[in-house]
């Protein structure tokens, strides 16, 4: 005798598992992000498409700390339902950070190729010295010398006529 | 034994004392230094400033040391090779003014909201402007006889080019233009030897030697007042002072040298210009009408009339150029110098408000672009 066939409640098919690419920082961490994060870089795209993915991607320039950030960052990005104006928010909370961490943004953004992260790091350091003075400028970013006397001494006496 | 002991312990200690020093001092050192960033990033970081802020910024040798640790490649400037930025309003560059001793300096006028106001490169120089291009100066060099100086004035890189062949003034003419093949900008010297022939040199920057031409034919040109203009490829000349029929063009990357009819005869109050990639050729018919035509390119395409102004204009009105964004001509009025713009889309000419003293005739205009343009 065989059992009855089990009634089931409903039969919406289970969702689709995510596809999932992991990297490997710079110091040996681990991360996973989704394929629709992931294709926010130019570079990962390239290797997914390329069918390179399916492994472990090493992203040797770039540390935990940071590559955390990143993948923070393009996850938020590939959210669907996110107004302009919230995504705008989340990001200016994402930049508000000490210029060494937003130089780490910029660099990796530049090696992964993520354009709206490159684009938004370099727009915050150019509003860092928008209106400023060279000496506020040097304040900000804790720069204690711009170049040696011996430099500047050498630019300045081959363009003497040409600059006030 | 004690005693040996004893001094072995106590260069251990100072041997230790000096590598905590050294570490401290090597960690003090990386926190006065940012990280590294890549050249290019530092192109985009700059090219999100508003030009204001790139003039008030030191040299760019010092832009660069001042984002990043790490020395440029050539600690005499920082060259950033982008598409140039365009600017709502061009800034047109005015003949420097002339200061004891002998010192000039480069200022650009600024046309927004009806009003042109005048501002300062802070950049002193000696000689006149004698071309521009893209965001690129070419300037005299007084110190030198005949010598001449490339200058970007945002990104403040200059070369002094080397020595072509010497004339006066009014017997030569400049031009400066690409060579879109290339990608090479050249200078290009047009002059008048003590026999009335005329001879043609070109320098493509980036090189150190003038290179002769072949031509202009004889009889082509007949005065070299007019400052060629660079548009579709080509720079052109209008080679009369009055009643010329056709202008004489020369490509950029064969460097050879072409007639080109005019639609109607070039007068003295006529030009040619550069308005949205085309050649125009702004001409007056009769006292109060001033027609436009176009030019597309030179070989399968004729002039176009494309509008005609016949409000608001006089005899006198000078073409000056024509502004990238919006294609709206600047004229000035040769009987007091007074500017006006004509709109476009909105069909009509209207006077210019002018900061107070600044008069200068159409000759001591050129038209700018603010750009981060290298060679």
């Amino acid at each position: 005798m065989s059992s009855p066939p089990s009634a089931s409640a409903s039969s919406s098919p289970p969702p689709c598992p995510k596809k999932m690419i992991t990297l490997r920082s710079s110091d040996g961490a681990t991360f996973e992000i989704e394929e629709t994060a992931a294709l926010q870089s130019k570079t990962l795209e390239n290797m997914i498409h390329e069918n390179c993915a399916s492994t472990l991607i090493p992203v040797p320039n770039i540390t935990g700390e940071v590559l955390a950030r990143v993948v923070e960052f393009c996850s938020k990005h590939a959210e669907a339902g996110v107004d302009d104006e919230s995504l705008g928010a989340w990001d200016e909370e994402f930049v508000a950070v000490d210029h060494t961490t937003l130089f780490d943004y910029i660099r990796a953004a530049n090696f992964l190729e993520i354009p709206t992260l490159l684009d938004l790091g370099c727009q915050t350091v150019a509003d860092m010295i928008k209106g400023k003075t060279p000496d506020e400028i040097k304040k900000t970013f804790k720069i204690t010398t711009a170049c040696t006397p011996e430099e500047e001494e050498e630019v300045r006496g081959e363009n003497q006529w040409a600059f006030e | 034994m004690e005693k040996s002991m004893g001094s072995k312990g106590k260069n251990l200690a100072r041997l230790v004392e000096e590598k905590a020093c050294s570490k401290r001092l090597q960690q003090e050192e990386e926190q006065r230094r940012i990280p590294y960033l890549p050249k290019d990033c530092i192109t985009n970081i700059l090219l999100c400033l508003p030009h204001k802020s790139l003039l008030r910024l030191p040299a760019p040798h010092n832009i660069y040391s001042v984002l990043t640790s790490r020395p440029p490649d050539n600690p005499n400037y920082f060259s950033i090779d982008t598409n140039y930025l365009q600017s709502q309003n061009i800034p047109i560059l005015t003949q420097p003014a002339i200061h004891y001793p002998r010192k000039s300096c480069v200022k650009f006028m600024e046309f927004s909201n009806g009003k042109c106001e005048e501002r300062d490169y802070k950049i002193s120089c000696l000689g006149k402007i004698r071309a521009t291009c893209d965001g690129l100066i070419l300037l005299e060099n007084r110190i030198k006889k005949g010598g001449l100086i490339v200058l970007n004035p945002v990104t403040r890189k200059l070369d002094p080019l080397p020595l072509g062949t010497l004339c006066p003034p009014h017997n030569e003419s400049y031009g400066f233009a690409l060579s879109e093949v290339s990608g090479v900008y050249k200078v290009v010297h047009l002059f008048r030897d003590e026999l009335n022939y005329f001879h043609c040199e070109i320098l493509s920057l980036g090189t150190r030697v003038w290179r002769p031409l072949d031509g202009p034919e004889p009889g082509l040109f007949g005065w070299l007042g007019y400052r060629p203009v660079f548009a579709i490829g080509y720079l052109h000349w209008v080679p009369f002072v009055d009643h010329s029929d056709y202008i004489v063009s020369m490509e950029m990357d064969s460097e050879k040298f072409h007639k080109v009819g005019l639609p109607t005869s070039c007068r003295t109050h006529d030009r040619i210009l550069e308005i949205r990639g085309s050649l125009c050729f702004i001409a007056h018919e009769e006292m109060t009408q001033i027609n436009i035509w176009m030019l597309e390119g030179l070989s399968g395409h004729a002039w176009k009339q494309t509008c005609s102004i016949t409000m608001g204009c006089t005899f006198d009105m000078v073409p000056l150029l024509g502004l990238k964004m919006s294609g709206d001509i600047i004229f000035e009025r040769d009987e007091d110098y007074s500017l006006y713009r004509y709109h476009f889309e909105l069909k009509e000419i209207r006077k210019i408000e002018v900061q107070e003293n600044l008069a200068l005739s159409s000759n001591s205009y050129f038209a700018h672009v603010n750009s981060f343009i290298s060679w």
